[in-house]
């Protein structure tokens, strides 16, 4: 398996009217990693994407995708 | 400058440690400066300093602190430690062989290890941070 997963958290927390910081302080990681994962740079835990899931009230798959398979 | 308590404790302490140990480098190599002695003084007070001020910022701002060690920091300060070994090891082995060629006084190897075991995780936790991969 390669490629990068897809993000929708930015969308999510932007119509849930937060800021990065906001749910950052939420979750209870620092804001620079709610950065990182809404670009792509890091990809969260289980738990934390679990967490940021419950927090924005929809599901992990809501927020990340995998990429489509191209042979 | 992250607003977080504790990343700007580490951010500074670390900036700190690398920018006295680069001086120390550069003072020797030029034979300038203090002597090694006050340099190893200079670079263990910020260390220490660091630390003490990081103890006091953990009890004090105990959310600040779990959120400036995140899982992404923990991932960027694991990497910093590994990088610190394999930089060590690497310097060991150069300077091994400045000693077996008596290039350099052995004593003066093991001296100078020290501020690169302090400074090699640091400096690696400072590209981190200036990448965007760290806080």
């Amino acid at each position: 398996m390669n490629g990068r997963l897809i993000v929708h958290l930015r969308a999510y927390r932007t119509d849930a009217g937060m800021t990065q910081a906001a749910l950052a302080t939420a979750v209870g990681v620092s804001r620079k990693t709610i950065n990182t994962i809404e670009n792509g740079v890091f990809t969260p835990s289980t738990i934390l994407a679990l967490t940021l899931a419950a927090e924005l009230d929809c599901s992990v798959h809501d927020l990340f995708e995998l990429p489509d398979e191209q042979e | 400058m992250p607003d977080n308590p504790v990343s700007r404790a580490r951010l500074i302490g670390s900036a700190g440690i690398v920018i006295t140990t680069c001086a120390a480098f550069l003072a020797a190599a030029f034979s300038v400066g203090p002597s090694g002695l006050v340099w190893a003084f200079i670079i263990g007070g910020i260390a220490i300093g660091y630390a003490i001020l990081s103890v006091i910022l953990h009890l004090r701002y105990p959310e600040a602190a779990d959120a400036a060690w995140d899982e992404q920091n923990t991932h960027a300060h694991r990497n910093s430690l590994i990088f610190g070994f394999w930089a060590v090891l690497a310097v060991f082995l150069i300077f091994l062989g400045f000693c077996l060629t008596d290039r350099m006084d052995p004593a003066h190897a093991f001296y100078w290890l020290g501020p690169v075991l302090g400074m090699a995780p640091s400096a690696h936790y400072l590209t981190s941070i200036m990448r965007g991969r760290a806080e």
